[in-house]
């Protein structure tokens, strides 16, 4: 009985798949370079804003430092905040406040992305991932100059792999499932607003 | 479970009673149709986008087992865990066996076709293990108790006034309550305390990226991002197909997919997952159930280009009219008639006929899957394997049309020039129901030989 169990090798669905598929010997094709497509327009920001516009988010442009911690301010009254941002306070909300009770998450946005209108988030950057969706409301905040044309440019700075979990958000979460009607705040955030700070 | 019909002509024929609802299917299928137009005819370099991640998904295929290894071996250096299924039941297998480990009774899922393939959601059922479909669209389907209809709009075939009724019997909605506002925010509510409850959360995967051992998956409502970033185990389900060499590689694939899947430039989240939080798990299972073995089927390789973003489902006028539930296939469709032959022939053998050849799903196809010269192929060896009746067979054996295909349709003309005024003798299909007196063309003959290298 000993030793029947060596000379019969159960061959692995690892092994069994790549065996398959290197039994074929398919000869090889090449992989194509991948250009830095061009931009659609003069003015990626002005293209960016009006992408935003209309994916349905308020696009906020700001000179002045302390209008987003006025407008954090302001939206106090509605329901708990977080923040990731250290200047903003906020940021131990989750402490005493369940994170499903959440009004407002306001995180940082690395990139933004002017013909797609999407943002790129680390999601390590915050207290718990799921702050990217979870609160009611999301404000993202990006500094002006971290907007690039697209998607090519944009994976030439962001690292997926250094944030562990990151994600691109261009809108407030939404669904047509019903009828093809849109509906905004299907599971995430019901509303956007990116802060654009100058 | 909705009713499985035994071919598309009898499912046809169940969705055709009610003339009324297919021309409203066919309507809206078509708007996201002329949205993908509109929305692929802003960008200047959209058919060089198509070349080339044609040509990436070519190369990768050519090196499948090479990309593979590399996403296994980085993702195990994320700290994945890496799990290989050969088919659906090891799939199935693998997913309970992490749910047991962790004493799971609770899964939410995001929408994922492979999991619907395996049959995964009555399989955990069987032990107990409660799965809750988290997109909208399917967990509408999942309430109804059907399968989804679309792969991108799962409830494309349901009317308002339907979801009205069913959430009013399970989510307490109010009765005869159609507004879809309405509708989602109940449904926001229920899900909500899904997730908050889950103990395990079920993910597909658009795109497994080989040299950072990462995936992405991508969804508008955002049900990815709430599930696995809630759940202490997330476990995602890949086809081994799914696999991309590069980072820079999502860049093509992001531009192309939601562009053809609903207009839209990019879907509203496109999460990246390359790390579990620490004190979490993450597991990825790499799926076979077919795939080598359609990867070694010279003329039908390319079918695993599919990057399933519904556009060859909303262009084609017999899935418009016939509805996604006459199909015989998990994935309906034009795609799913070129990958359903494949893994069984005569259960799926009505669907390559489900067609008019037009050619137009291979035209918005955006890794440019020649989707319809695949189906056409299917034909010939389907015709081969049932017998036909032979009177048929040789009419067929006239019928032709060129497709795009040089070497096809040289042998079209040579065989029928004398018979045909133009290559274009086409026959009545009595098993098409789909539409009235369409006529179809099949060409057959030269592929005995073909058929013979390729099913020996
Ligand atoms: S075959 Fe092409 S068009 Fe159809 S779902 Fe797949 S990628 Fe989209």
């Amino acid at each position: 009985m000993i030793g029947t169990r060596k000379t019969i090798h159960k061959m692995t669905a690892k092994e069994k798949i790549l065996g398959n598929i290197k039994e074929l010997q398919l000869p090889s094709k090449a992989m194509p370079m991948v250009p830095i497509f061009e931009g659609l327009s003069d003015d990626k920001h002005s293209f960016f804003f009006e992408t935003l516009e209309t994916l349905g988010v308020e696009v906020i442009i700001s000179e002045d430092k302390t209008e987003l911690s006025k407008l954090v301010a302001s939206r106090e009254e509605e329901g708990p905040v977080y923040s990731s941002i250290q200047e903003l306070g906020y940021t131990d909300t989750l402490e005493n406040t369940e994170m499903a009770d959440l009004n407002l998450s306001v995180i940082e946005g690395e990139l933004g992305v002017a013909e797609n209108g999407a943002i790129w988030v680390e999601g390590d950057a915050l207290t718990q991932r799921a702050l990217t969706a979870i609160a009611s409301h999301l404000i993202i905040v990006l500094p002006y100059q971290k907007v690039v044309w697209n998607m090519h440019e944009a994976y030439t700075y962001v690292e997926p792999r250094q944030s562990g979990y990151g994600v691109f958000i261009s809108g407030p979460s939404k669904t047509a499932d019903i009828e093809q009607s849109l509906v905004k705040g299907a599971h995430g955030a019901k509303s956007l607003t990116v802060f654009i700070q100058k | 479970m909705s009713t499985q019909y035994k071919n598309h002509p009898s499912g046809a024929k169940a969705f055709n009673k009610n003339p009324e609802r297919v021309s409203w299917h066919d309507k809206a299928l078509w708007f996201v149709r002329e949205k993908r137009d509109k929305a692929t005819h802003g960008i200047p370099e959209w058919e060089e986008l198509r070349e080339i991640a044609s040509q990436i998904k070519a190369h990768t295929l050519s090196h499948l087992d090479k990309y593979l290894l590399q996403f296994e071996e980085q993702a195990k250096a994320n700290g994945i865990h890496v799990h290989w299924a050969k088919d659906a039941k090891e799939h199935n297998e693998i997913v309970l066996s992490i749910l047991q480990k962790h004493n799971v009774k609770n899964v939410v899922k995001s929408k994922s076709m492979l999991t619907e393939e395996c049959g995964l959601n009555p399989h955990l059922n069987k032990y107990d293990i409660d799965v809750v479909d988290t997109d909208l669209g399917e967990r509408i389907v999942q309430l109804a108790k059907e399968h989804p209809s679309h792969i991108v709009l799962p409830a494309i075939h349901k009317k308002k006034e339907e979801v009205g009724e069913l959430f009013h019997e399970h989510l307490n909605t109010e009765k005869g309550a159609t507004d879809p506002t309405y509708l989602t925010r109940a449904a926001r509510e229920h899900l909500r305390d899904k997730f908050l409850k889950a103990d395990a959360a079920i993910t597909g995967v658009n795109f497994a990226v080989a040299e950072s051992g990462g995936f992405v998956v991508c969804t508008n409502e955002g049900n990815v991002d709430m599930g696995a970033n809630l759940a202490p185990v997330h476990i995602a389900c890949m086809g081994i197909e799914k696999v991309i060499p590069k980072v820079e590689h999502l860049g093509i694939f992001l531009r192309l997919l939601a562009r053809s899947a609903t207009g839209q430039a990019i879907t509203t989240y496109s999460s990246h997952f390359h790390k579990p939080k620490d004190g979490k798990e993450m597991h990825i299972v790499l799926v076979d159930n077919g795939r080598s073995e359609q990867l070694g089927r010279d003329d039908f390789r390319k079918s695993l280009n599919c990057i399933r973003c519904g556009a060859c489902m909303n262009t084609c006028p017999i899935y418009r009219r016939s509805g996604g539930h006459s199909y015989t296939y998990t994935i309906p469709g034009p795609i799913g008639s070129i990958l359903s032959p494949g893994k069984d022939l005569k259960k799926h053998s009505s669907l390559p006929f489900a067609s008019t050849l037009c050619g137009s799903c291979s035209d918005v196809c955006p890794v440019k899957i020649d989707i319809h010269t695949q189906l056409y192929k299917w034909r010939q060896i389907i015709m081969e394997e049932t017998n036909y009746d032979p009177a048929k067979k040789m009419s067929m054996k006239m019928a032709g049309k060129a497709m795009g295909n040089p070497k096809l349709f040289k042998m079209i003309t040579k065989v029928g020039n004398t018979f045909l005024k133009g290559p274009r003798v086409l026959i009545y299909n009595p098993l098409n129901t789909w539409g009235l007196k369409r006529e179809l063309p099949v060409p057959t003959q030269t592929f005995d030989d073909w058929y013979k290298k390729n099913n020996s």
